[in-house]
């Protein structure tokens, strides 16, 4: 007993040292970071962006890496140098991996200035203080930013009293359907362009059935069926605690698997399922739809659509594609949260960050670089678009498997629609997306964000269950008869009505708050 | 002048250890600087964090960020089914691994021995989300080998497979065994081609025969480590291989009765909310599990053989 | 080794052939699906006897052999130089952990074990090693953190010692007048040599197979090793079967290698070991002539 004491002892010892020595770094560098922020401050008065010395900033990006990637750097450089005076060092993180290293680079305050925030949700980074309040930022440097994304896109990166995330130029309304491959729709004489409805869908699907032995009518996209069937999520896309239905319509928080909606729509697919509509192995299916279609397997899958899916579509999986639109557009903030361009709390020049940012969303010479590469290397120019900017294609011989540098995930870097539009897309590409973005509904939640830090508890139980159950029932391979009753009561017991009340007591205090 | 001749005597009784000490300094440096520092880190479990103000200037959260593992019905679930498994695992792999590794030494032929011996520990060489494709390889409603080249011809019908929970505590067993058997052999096998020859040529003599030789020489030699590996999976019975419990049943929702444990269970839940509090509560709360388990195994094993205790 | 039976031979042997075949069999699944056409893999499935044999997962690993080599260097060096520094801090800090007259001893042994139990999670780990240290994005990421010294061997070592080498072995060195490190490199280590020899096979599988410090250090892909391709492109396929990119999902999976491919890589990944070993495994035997000349 005496020795474990004393080991004990031991270790309590060595650790309060360290904790005390670990504080005391912390604490000097942020009152360093601190110190560096106001005497930038000072030196930037007048109208001059320059800063007074060279600054490097990082930048990270959600991409796998590209062999030409220095190359494009050092032309960015040439522009950034001269306008701001600031040196740009870019990180390609793979898909896969971009969550768990951003987190911890967010955490350390190490290795990124400038990056987008994808897949964890904005608020969160907000809340944990892992990336820093723009407001001032945007009201000093950030004005072309704010006119080339649009002011009211700009207020929906909003966390409470601050705006947090700056999002894309790209879909920011999200209208869903089904996608299929063109071949076999004319070869059945499916009018894919007006089917409106799930039964349409349904009669056209069973054709495919019934002459296509080899071929899976629905292949589930990634893994889930589909995802927001027309309700607004507040938030938590994927797991659907607390929603509105009808597009968000009224101000009405509910649990969605409550409502006679989700009960029809999973009673539907498990129709689907045993009539041999769905894939078998739904839930487990890692290999992409797309992959399928090409390959021959699989007639089509529900996605989320935006003007030029088709086209999009067919570009990446070369065999034609088309779609059907079931859902029209509406537009919520999670929509719009969904890829947020932010400034780390670790960065030591968060000014020239955000003049830096600025000028990404703001400078076509910059933007068509960083997205699309060097011209006449990765691109040609074959023509005009309607924004002043060129039709692009690949050079000669070169295609989305051999280029140094592929445009993949346009999407996630600030601002594409400043810049070239790609071959087989329309001239007036980009005015069509923003067009379709003003014009979609609107959910009468636009705006709000939840913050679920008083239903931690509930939300993880709530997760899990959702985990368990939604997938399953969604592809239609569970009964909703004996399933959905169960999934109901575990997940009542998880606490779903705590976080719909907390939901609807936020939203109400929001709606408040919006009409002074 | 009693006491300075003991402080004398002791000062010299040290000085011969020296070098022992000073051998001893990269290596604890090195634990120090990977894992003792860090461990500071443990405080995160308590706090609010909020990276703005550091983890020490964060506010604290009591036992708050721990409440998430207890207040909820799963949590009987999740505990059962790590606890569950891993004793299990521990169990069965530490049979079969030993009991390979005899056989393994028992092995004349010299290449059949190196070709077992290489062979088995493939499976220990692909990872784990590789081995979750070749399980689907298998169990595959639509293409499956399972159903297609062993169901079918016997005239059964083909099963869900990723639908039927009741078949997973064993499909789990199986794959988990087949994993790390050839792995955790190793080191019963170096173990056991360190004996002695001279015991059991004495145990020939003795006129015993090959199952007495190994009750009454191989399994007592082993003794010592089957017990300090034994001891050190207790440390980490409520810890589960990620991999296993999520990759291979390819996160299928109907089977998480007899697949989701503590980790799977974080996961889900902290996925949206990226709190880093209750991940590290979640660590926290395995730590002090498998150490309370280790130091009372630790104490049995000091009464009934001193020899073998870990500390 | 002593007088055999016959039956126990013929027993023996078909017991390790039947495990044999259950290891063997999803390897050589495995890598049938590596040489398979591409879209017969996604129509049907993996099988022994695919329907259209193909080369493009080993063309589209040829086309990228600059890459792939590069990180067969790496995994090389990163596990050559690793097991190397990691054996000899092992070795030091076990051997006198094993000497029963060492004053203090257990506490150090309960200093070296605490380590497997607690840790301080990944990101003040990350912290350490990134800020202070500066690690990241080099090849002592691959080679330091975590790796480098696993109480676990430590503790194996130390009971080898323990058990294997008599005291009085150690006893006879010291009237020799030899000193610790000497007693430790001339008479110690000659008589471990088993145990040596599998510890290094542990830690070396440990770096050939880690792919958690790439994937945690590095963001630069040009010091990835073998395993953190792999991982990498594994990852990718998980990330868009969470519905990770909704509608663009598409277009990141344009760019992504087939499975075939990532079947290839993994039996690129494993293939080395199996060459590797075979002649690793005379150690064991080596072993216990030299331990029995000694003892």
């Amino acid at each position: 007993m005496k020795r474990l004491l004393s080991n004990v002892l031991l270790l309590v010892l060595t650790m309060s040292l360290i904790a005390a020595c670990g504080n005391s770094n912390n604490n000097n560098s942020t009152n360093g970071e601190q110190g560096q922020n106001a005497t930038n401050g000072a030196a930037q008065e007048g109208n001059d962006l320059r800063e007074k010395e060279l600054v490097k900033l990082n930048v990270v990006m959600m991409s796998n890496d590209k062999e030409d990637k220095d190359l494009v750097v050092e032309e960015v450089n040439k522009i950034t140098r001269e306008k701001l005076n600031v040196e740009v060092e870019l990180t390609f993180i793979s898909y896969g991996n971009y969550v768990q290293q951003t987190t911890m680079m967010l955490s350390s305050g190490k290795g990124v200035d400038l990056l987008p925030i994808y897949m964890t949700p904005l608020a969160t980074m907000a809340n944990n203080g892992q990336i820093i309040p723009l407001t001032k930022l945007i009201d000093k440097y950030g004005q072309e930013m704010v006119e080339a994304i649009g002011e009211e896109y700009i207020e929906a990166g909003r966390i409470g009293e601050d705006i947090y995330g700056i999002t894309t130029g790209r879909d920011l309304a999200k209208a869903y359907g089904f996608e299929m491959r063109k071949d076999l729709a004319d070869k059945y004489n499916i009018d894919y362009a007006n089917i409106k409805t799930l039964d349409q869908l349904e009669e056209a699907l069973m054709i495919i059935r019934a002459n296509e032995p080899d071929v899976i009518p629905v292949v589930p996209s990634n893994g889930e069926l589909v995802r927001n069937w027309g309700w607004d999520t507040l938030g938590d896309d994927m797991t659907n605690l607390g929603v509105l239905m009808d597009y968000g319509k009224e101000l009405n928080v509910v649990n969605l698997y409550e409502t006679e909606f989700y009960k029809e729509f999973i009673t539907r697919m498990h129709k689907w399922y045993n009539n041999g509509l769905i894939m078998k192995d739904a839930i487990n299916n890692t290999e992409n739809v797309g992959t399928m279609m090409k390959a021959g397997s699989a007639f089509g899958g529900f996605m989320n659509l935006k003007p030029g899916f088709d086209v999009q579509e067919t570009r990446n999986y070369g065999t034609e594609i088309v779609v059907s639109e079931i859902i029209p557009a509406y537009k919520t903030t999670s929509d719009v949260q969904m890829a947020t361009w932010a400034i780390s709390n670790g960065s030591k020049h968060p000014e020239a960050a955000m003049k830096l940012l600025n000028l990404m969303y703001s400078d076509p010479e910059l933007s068509n670089l960083l997205i699309n590469g060097i011209k006449d290397k990765h691109y040609v120019a074959i023509g005009e678009a309607s924004n002043g900017q060129s039709i692009i294609d690949y050079p000669e011989g070169m295609d989305a498997t051999t280029t140094g540098y592929r445009p993949s995930g346009g999407w996630l870097w600030p601002n594409q629609t400043i810049g070239h539009v790609w071959a087989g897309n329309a001239a007036n590409y980009w005015e069509e997306q923003t067009n379709f973005n003003n014009t979609a509904a609107v959910s009468a939640a636009y705006g709000f964000t939840f913050d679920s830090s008083k239903v931690r508890n509930q939300m993880t139980a709530s997760s899990n269950v959702v985990a368990k159950y939604h997938d399953a029932l969604m592809t239609g391979m569970l009964d909703p008869e004996k399933a959905l009753p169960v999934f109901l009561k575990e997940l009542e017991s998880a606490g779903i009505k705590d976080i719909v009340a907390e939901k609807q007591a936020q939203l109400d205090k929001w709606a408040a708050a919006q009409n002074k | 002048m009693n006491a300075a001749l003991g402080t004398n005597k002791r000062k010299h009784k040290y000085k011969r250890f020296v070098p022992l000490y000073v051998m001893m300094v990269p290596g604890l440096l090195y634990l120090l600087i990977n894992n003792y520092v860090p461990m500071a880190g443990i405080i995160i479990a308590f706090k609010h964090i909020n990276w703005n103000s550091g983890i020490l200037g964060s506010p604290f959260a009591g036992l708050s960020n721990f409440e998430y593992l207890f207040k909820t019905k799963e949590a009987w679930v999740i505990t059962r089914n790590t606890l569950g498994y891993n004793v299990l695992f521990i169990v069965l792999g530490t049979v079969i691994s030993i009991g390979v590794a005899i056989l393994l030494n028992e092995i004349r032929s010299k290449f059949w021995k190196k070709s077992y011996q290489t062979v088995i520990l493939l499976p220990y060489l692909i990872s784990m989300v590789i081995v979750s494709y070749l399980v689907f390889a298998m169990l595959s409603s639509e293409s499956g080998f399972v159903n297609n080249s062993i169901l079918e011809p016997l005239g059964l019908d083909g099963l869900t497979w990723y639908t039927e929970p009741k078949y997973w505590p064993f499909i789990l067993t199986i794959v988990h065994i087949w994993k790390v058997f050839g792995y955790s052999c190793i080191i019963y096998y170096a173990t056991l081609v360190g004996i002695d020859r001279g015991y059991y040529e004495a145990a020939v003599i003795d006129g015993a025969n090959r199952w007495q030789q190994i009750v009454n020489i191989t399994l007592p030699a082993l003794k010592p480590t089957v017990i300090t590996l034994v001891l050190l999976q207790v440390g980490t019975i409520f810890y589960s291989d990620f991999g296993l419990f999520y990759q291979v049943p390819m996160d299928s929702g109907p089977l998480y009765d007899v697949t989701n444990t503590i980790d799977t269970y974080v996961y889900r839940g902290l996925i949206k909310l990226n709190d880093v509090g209750m991940s590290s509560a979640a660590g926290v709360y395995q730590s002090l599990v498998g150490f309370t388990l280790v130091y009372i195994a630790n104490r049995l094993v000091t009464r009934f053989s001193k020899e073998n205790a870990l500390f | 080794m002593v007088e055999n039976g016959k039956g126990f031979q013929v027993f023996a042997n078909i017991i390790m052939l039947a495990l044999t075949i259950f290891c063997l069999f999803p390897f050589v699944l495995l890598v049938v699906s590596s040489f398979t056409d591409e879209s017969t893999l996604i129509r049907n499935g993996y099988s022994l006897f695919p329907a259209k044999l193909g080369l493009d997962s080993y063309a589209y690993i040829f086309k990228k052999i600059e890459t792939i080599a590069r990180a067969y260097v790496i995994t090389i060096v990163v596990t050559v130089s690793g097991t190397l520094i990691s054996m000899m801090l092992t070795v030091l800090l076990s051997y006198p952990l094993s000497r029963r007259d060492l004053p203090h001893r257990n506490t150090f042994a309960f200093l070296v074990f605490f380590t497997m139990l607690f840790n301080g999670g990944l990101v003040p780990t990350y912290i350490m090693w990134t800020r202070y240290l500066n690690i990241d994005n080099t090849i002592w990421a691959l080679i330091v953190p975590a790796l480098l010294l696993n109480a676990f061997y430590v503790i194996m070592m130390r009971t080898y010692f323990m058990t294997s080498i008599p005291e009085e072995v150690i006893e006879a060195g010291r009237i020799d007048g030899a000193g610790e490190l000497r007693i430790l490199a001339r008479v110690v280590l000659p008589m471990s040599v088993p145990m040596v020899a599998t510890l290094s096979l542990l830690i070396g599988l440990g770096y050939w197979n880690d792919w958690r410090n790439g994937f945690y250090y590095l963001t630069d892909s040009s010091l990835f090793s073998i395993q953190n391709m792999l991982n990498t492109m594994l990852q990718d396929v998980q990330f868009l079967a969470s519905g990770g990119a909704g509608g663009n999902a598409g277009e990141i999976a344009a760019t992504m290698p087939s499975v075939g491919i990532k079947m290839a890589i993994a039996v690129v990944g494993a293939v080395p070991i199996l060459i590797v070993y075979p002649f690793f495994q005379k150690y064991f035997v080596k072993g216990i002539t030299v331990g029995a000349v000694k003892g």
